[in-house]
């Protein structure tokens, strides 16, 4: 397994995110994420905090640290996925720091296999925002100040969908080589059609990508023993 | 109204899985070859079928037979694939540089047509370059092309559904409908929910347009617009009027996929997906855990794909799995996240009327049907519509002869 790309992020890091970490505020968590995060993180640390941990010391620049834990976050929502026997992907939707927003794979659940983990985020902060009767404008507003951390690459419908709402930046662990929609088949975060009032976003990839696959291993491996072994790098960094 | 008595008139054309381009301008990949000496041939292309696949290549031939001038021949095998910049060396995998220098082979670097040929004088001008293998296309296994005349009048039949479903008085939305042709059941029909929950309303409009009679012979020009199809304008959702329920990502496809899906629910209670039923799974990060059923539908995610598990022996379905050997029916050429939504979904053949020049992913701006590395693959048709058919008015926009005319909310390349 490759390493992680850290001078990558950290070039690619936005201001504003600079910003909030300076303060070193805790995170606030979302409703949704304390569960997981007091039953399993709690009890059993994942093997997540290892790399956790180097990265701090090799890095130890905090705008880094506040990537990785809101990844970490994301993780622990791919984890619930994988415990509801979901192929585990899970996200987060960062504004001004906080976490907003989660969401986990529920194709399984849903016989619907459009409910990716970026599709029930996304419609949670919908209905939020609709409840609290945002208008479309400010709706579209609060999307440009979002920042996605999703375990891994989101897929050409996900990377589209993210298109069409303008959000700010994405933030994945480990890439989609069969799927991709930032980079590895099409680059969706990139070409949008301008005229028509498409943006891009930035998009950096290779977050805690290890953890990511090995629950894809774990996931895999469990579910079907006898399956082949892959004969080349399932998974290839960005 | 016209029926589809007149379906001669209606044509369903095969939007094929490439860009169509002259025989002998096909676009080339770059891969690294070498002689090899006949006596090792079988050895070393059993090595490098194991080791470097030609997945994406699979028309491709991994050997090359050449017929040298002094009557001998000449063997030579694909390495694997070779970077744009001859300079790339660095992309050759370690095995096959292990192979490379245990066979002391000299590699060079030579031309290969990407896509497999459609026709027979694209197969001539491919191997030219290096041979590769044709497959006329089969007709009427996926429905390729060769629809009969009861099978044409369906497919006109369920476009023009969808076509009902998708105007209104002033306005256009994209609309789906989800059709099973093994029995001719419309398993979900909707359109889109960018901006209302039902089909096309916009009050704001029809006041000042209620003259605008889509098929009205008025004399007075229609404005139809074209603004509001999701699908053609997905990034435009905040500028639109709406009512209370919107949601700028309520494509109609993706609403048609969740009504499926709900369908599905309803019709066949009682949990997860029966097929690659596994007993003993024991996920390790499982808490030991309810009594919910040990299965894990392999096939749910597509994602399953990272890891290459797949050897395409899925068991029997007892029940349609997803929209397994569905059709839909869409006014316009699918966005990418639609055209997506539909690969995960399973769907099989794809039809629509409207190409979509500003976000269309079935061949105006992305072709997925081509995308080889994607897990499914559908078909995907254009219907052509007659003159004198159900959307008489937008066709007066375009039938005065006048391009000028045409409203400048009309996509530029839309032709009807
Ligand atoms: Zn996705
Ligand atoms: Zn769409």
């Amino acid at each position: 397994m490759r390493p992680f790309l850290l001078p990558k992020v950290r070039n690619h890091l936005h201001p504003k995110s600079a910003t909030i970490s300076t303060q070193s505020r805790p995170l606030r968590l979302h409703p949704c994420l304390r569960r997981p995060l007091l039953s399993s993180a709690a009890t059993t640390p994942p093997p997540v905090l290892s790399t956790v941990f180097s990265l701090m010391a090799s890095c130890g620049d905090r705008e880094y640290l506040d990537v990785v834990a809101f990844m970490k976050l994301a993780l622990e929502q791919a984890k619930i996925a994988f415990d509801s026997l979901e192929v585990p992907v899970g996200c987060v939707i960062v504004m001004d720091g906080k976490v907003i927003s989660c969401g986990r794979n529920r194709t399984n659940e849903t016989r619907n296999a459009t409910r990716h983990a970026e599709m029930e985020a996304i419609d949670v902060l919908l209905d939020q925002w609709k409840k609290l009767k945002l208008s479309k404008a400010e709706v579209s507003e609060m999307f440009s100040k979002c920042y996605l951390y999703v375990t891994c690459e989101p897929c050409i419908m996900c990377a589209g969908a993210l298109s069409f709402l303008g959000i700010k930046e994405v933030y994945y662990g480990c890439a989609n080589d069969k799927f991709g929609g930032c980079g590895s088949i099409l680059s969706l975060h990139t070409m949008s059609c301008e005229e028509a009032g498409g943006k891009s976003y930035k998009c950096t990839g290779g977050i805690m990508a290890e953890e990511a696959v090995s629950l894809f291993r774990n996931f895999y491996e469990l579910g079907n023993p006898n399956a082949p072994k892959p004969h080349r790098q399932p998974v290839q960094q960005p | 109204m016209n029926n589809c008595e007149d379906q001669e008139s209606w044509e369903i054309v095969h939007i094929p899985d490439k860009p169509p381009f002259p025989p002998h301008q096909q676009p080339t990949v770059n891969v690294y070859a070498a002689v090899i000496d006949p006596k090792h041939a079988n050895t070393l292309i059993r090595k490098l079928n194991q080791i470097l696949p030609l997945e994406n290549l699979r028309h491709v031939k991994r050997v090359r037979k050449q017929h040298l001038d002094e009557g001998s021949t000449q063997l030579s095998v694909i390495l694997c694939l070779a970077g744009e910049n001859n300079s790339q060396v660095d992309i050759i995998p370690q095995e096959v540089v292990g192979l490379i220098d245990s066979h002391q082979l000299d590699t060079f670097i030579t031309k290969v047509c990407r896509y497999a040929p459609l026709s027979k004088e694209e197969w001539v001008e491919q191997c030219k370059l290096w041979p590769t293998s044709f497959h006329p296309p089969t007709y009427n296994i996926s429905g390729i092309t060769g629809f009969s005349q009861e099978e044409s009048q369906l497919v006109c039949k369920f476009m023009k559904l969808a076509l009902d479903l998708a105007k209104s008085k002033w306005q256009m939305v994209n609309a789906a409908v989800i059709v099973d042709p093994s029995t001719n059941e419309v398993i979900a029909r909707t359109c889109d929910q960018v901006y209302s929950c039902s089909c096309p309303i916009n009050h704001e409009v029809t006041k000042n347009h209620d003259n605008m009679l889509l098929n009205s012979s008025a004399t007075e020009e229609p404005k139809l617009s074209f603004d509001g199809v999701s699908c053609l304008n997905p990034w435009g959702w905040s500028n639109q009027k709406s009512c209370d329920s919107w949601h700028p990502l309520r494509h109609a496809a993706i609403v048609a996929i969740e009504d499926s899906a709900a369908r599905d629910r309803n019709l066949f209670p009682g949990g997860q997906h029966d097929l690659a039923e596994i007993d003993h799974v024991e996920p390790a990060l499982t808490s030991p855990s309810p009594k919910k059923q040990k299965t894990i539908s392999m096939d749910v995610n597509d994602l399953e794909e990272l890891n290459s598990h797949t050897n395409g022996c899925h068991p029997e379905l007892s029940r349609p799995y997803l929209c397994t050997g569905y059709d839909i029916y869409l006014v316009w050429e699918p966005c990418a996240m639609c055209a997506m939504a539909l690969v995960h979904q399973r769907i099989k053949r794809i039809f629509y009327a409207y190409p979509n020049p500003t976000a269309g992913a079935l061949g105006s701006v992305h072709r997925l049907q081509g995308e080889k590395s994607l897990n499914h693959h559908y078909a995907v048709f254009k219907v052509l519509l007659p003159r004198e058919s159900l959307n008489r008015g937008i066709m007066s926009l375009v039938s005065k002869g006048d391009h000028a005319k045409k409203p400048s909310n009309m996509p530029h390349g839309v032709s009807l």
